[in-house]
C-alpha cells in the first residue's frame, strides 16, 4: 500500500512538472531598421514586452545616427556628416565611428568605413545587370585612400572627398548593445536575429539553440550549430548578386581592389561580440585564407568558410555541431 | 481485506487516468503551435496553421504574393518583386526561420515548433 502511494506521488509529480515547464514562446513583431527586419523571440520571460521595447529603442537610436540616406532631427546623422563634412556628433555616433576605425586598422583595411560610396555604385550597377567601369573603380579607390576623419571632442570632420558609411558595422553595433541591455536585465532566454547576418542566441529556457547556416547558392542548410550564448555574424552572397560567366558580382567589395571577390560563398564568424562578428565577416570575405588564419590566431574567434557547397575551413569543435 | 482491495482498484484507476492524461497532454502539445505569422511592416496580417495544406494570396507594398503551405512547410510561390529573393528562399519549416520580401514589406516567421 505504502509503495503504491509513493509511486502515485512520483507519477503526480512527473505529470505536474511536465505541465508546468511547458515552453512559452513570446514572439514579437519585427523591428524594421537598416533595410532589415530584426526579430526577437523570448522564452518564458516575464515582462518581455518591456524588453522588446528596450531593444527596439536601441536599434532605432543606432539607425538614427548611422543612416547615410536621411538627416535626423538633430542633424547629426552620417548623412549630415557626408553632406556638411563637419557635424556636432553625439557620444553614440562617435563611439561607432571610433570602433569602425579600430576594426579598419585591425583588419588591414579589409573592413573600411570609407568604401560605402563604391559599394553603392556597385549595388546600382548590379541592379542594372552591369559591371562597374574600371576607370570609375580606380577613381573611387583614390578617393577612399585619401579620405580620413578627425574627431575633436564632439566635432567630427571628414577630410577628403570620400563619404563615411557605417552600414558594415551599424547592425552589429546595435545587436551588441541589445545583447548588453538584455544581459544587464538578466534576460538570458531569447534569440535575436538581425536579418540572418547577425544572430545572438542566449538560451532556450536553459536549453541549446540549433542554428542552421544556409548555402547562399543552393539555399540548403550546410551546417547546424548548437549551443547557448552564441553570437554569429555572417557575410555571404545570398542577396544582391548577379552572375556573369561563372563570376558572382555582389555587394561585398574588396576595399583594396574595388572588386567583389569570389574567394568564398559564405563566411560565418563566431565570437562573444556582435560588432567583431559582423565587421570581421565582412573583412574576411575579401581576404586570402592565410591572412584570415593569421588574424584568428590572435583573436578569440571562430570561423566557418564555405565555397562551392563545401566547408573549406572551420575552427569549431565537434561539440558545436548538431 | 476488502478495503485494501478497493484501495488497490482506486489507485490503479488513478494511475490509468493519469497515464491517459499524460498521453493526451503529450499529443496535444507535440502538435501545438506549428504556425507561420505573416507581418506587413510590424503589423500581423495573418497567422497560418502549417498543419493544413493551403494557398493564400496577400497584398504586399508593391505586389500580391502567393503563399503555399504544404506538409508543414511554407514558401512564397510568387511575388511581383524584382529580385525574387523571397521566392528563391523556398520552403521553411523550423522555428524562427523567416522569409523576407523587403520590397513588399512582408516578413514570414515560423513560431512555436522545432
Amino acid at each position: 500500500m505504502k509503495k503504491l502511494l509513493i509511486s502515485l506521488y512520483f507519477l503526480l509529480c512527473i505529470f505536474l512538472t511536465s505541465c508546468s515547464t511547458a515552453l512559452v514562446v513570446q514572439s514579437t513583431a519585427p523591428i524594421i531598421v537598416m533595410d532589415t527586419f530584426v526579430s526577437i523571440t523570448f522564452y518564458n520571460v516575464d515582462n518581455y514586452e518591456e524588453y522588446y521595447q528596450g531593444v527596439k529603442k536601441i536599434y532605432n537610436d543606432v539607425n538614427r545616427v548611422c543612416s547615410d540616406y536621411e538627416s535626423n532631427y538633430l542633424n547629426n546623422s552620417i548623412y549630415d556628416l557626408n553632406v556638411k563634412r563637419c557635424i556636432e556628433a553625439d557620444e553614440l555616433l562617435i563611439d561607432i565611428i571610433e570602433t569602425a576605425l579600430t576594426i579598419c586598422e585591425e583588419t588591414n583595411g579589409y573592413y573600411n568605413p570609407f568604401v560605402g560610396r563604391l559599394t553603392h555604385l556597385w549595388k546600382d550597377a548590379i541592379n542594372m545587370n552591369q559591371i562597374l567601369d574600371s576607370k570609375i573603380i580606380d577613381e573611387e579607390l583614390t578617393i577612399i585612400n585619401s579620405t580620413s576623419i578627425s574627431i575633436e571632442n564632439n566635432k567630427v570632420s571628414l577630410i577628403g572627398e570620400g563619404n563615411l558609411d557605417l552600414g558594415g558595422i551599424a547592425k552589429g553595433y546595435a545587436t551588441e548593445l541589445a545583447k548588453k541591455y538584455l544581459d544587464s536585465n538578466k534576460v538570458t532566454s531569447y534569440i535575436l536575429d538581425a536579418g540572418n547576418s547577425n544572430i545572438v542566441a542566449g538560451t532556450k529556457n536553459g536549453r541549446n539553440f540549433i542554428i542552421g547556416l544556409t548555402d547562399p547558392i543552393t539555399r540548403n542548410t550546410f551546417a547546424k550549430l548548437k549551443g547557448t550564448n552564441l553570437t554569429i555574424g555572417t557575410s555571404s552572397i545570398q542577396y544582391q548578386r548577379m552572375q556573369i560567366n561563372d563570376y558572382y558580382y555582389h555587394h561585398l567589395i574588396n576595399p583594396h581592389s574595388g572588386m567583389p571577390e569570389n574567394k568564398y560563398d559564405s563566411i560565418s564568424v563566431l565570437c562573444d561580440n556582435s560588432i567583431i562578428a559582423d565587421a570581421y565577416a565582412t573583412a574576411f570575405f575579401s581576404m586570402d585564407l592565410d591572412d584570415i588564419k593569421r588574424i584568428i590566431e590572435k583573436q578569440d574567434i571562430d570561423v566557418i568558410i564555405l565555397k562551392n557547397s563545401e566547408i573549406i575551413f572551420q575552427t569549431l569543435g565537434d561539440e558545436y555541431y548538431a | 481485506m476488502r478495503k485494501f482491495k478497493n484501495d488497490v482498484f482506486l489507485i490503479a484507476g488513478i494511475f490509468v487516468v493519469l497515464l491517459i492524461g499524460l498521453i493526451v497532454y503529450g499529443f496535444v502539445t507535440s502538435k501545438s503551435g506549428k504556425q507561420a505569422v505573416v507581418y506587413k511592416d510590424s503589423e500581423i496580417m495573418m497567422t497560418i496553421d502549417l498543419d493544413e495544406n493551403n494557398e493564400y494570396i496577400i497584398q504586399g507594398e508593391i505586389s500580391e504574393l502567393i503563399i503555399i503551405v504544404s506538409d508543414g512547410k511554407i514558401k512564397v510561390k510568387e511575388s511581383g518583386c524584382e529580385n525574387q529573393y523571397c521566392v528563391l528562399d523556398g520552403y521553411i519549416s523550423r522555428e524562427n526561420e523567416v522569409i523576407v520580401c523587403l520590397p513588399n514589406h512582408i516578413y514570414i516567421k515560423i513560431i512555436g515548433s522545432e
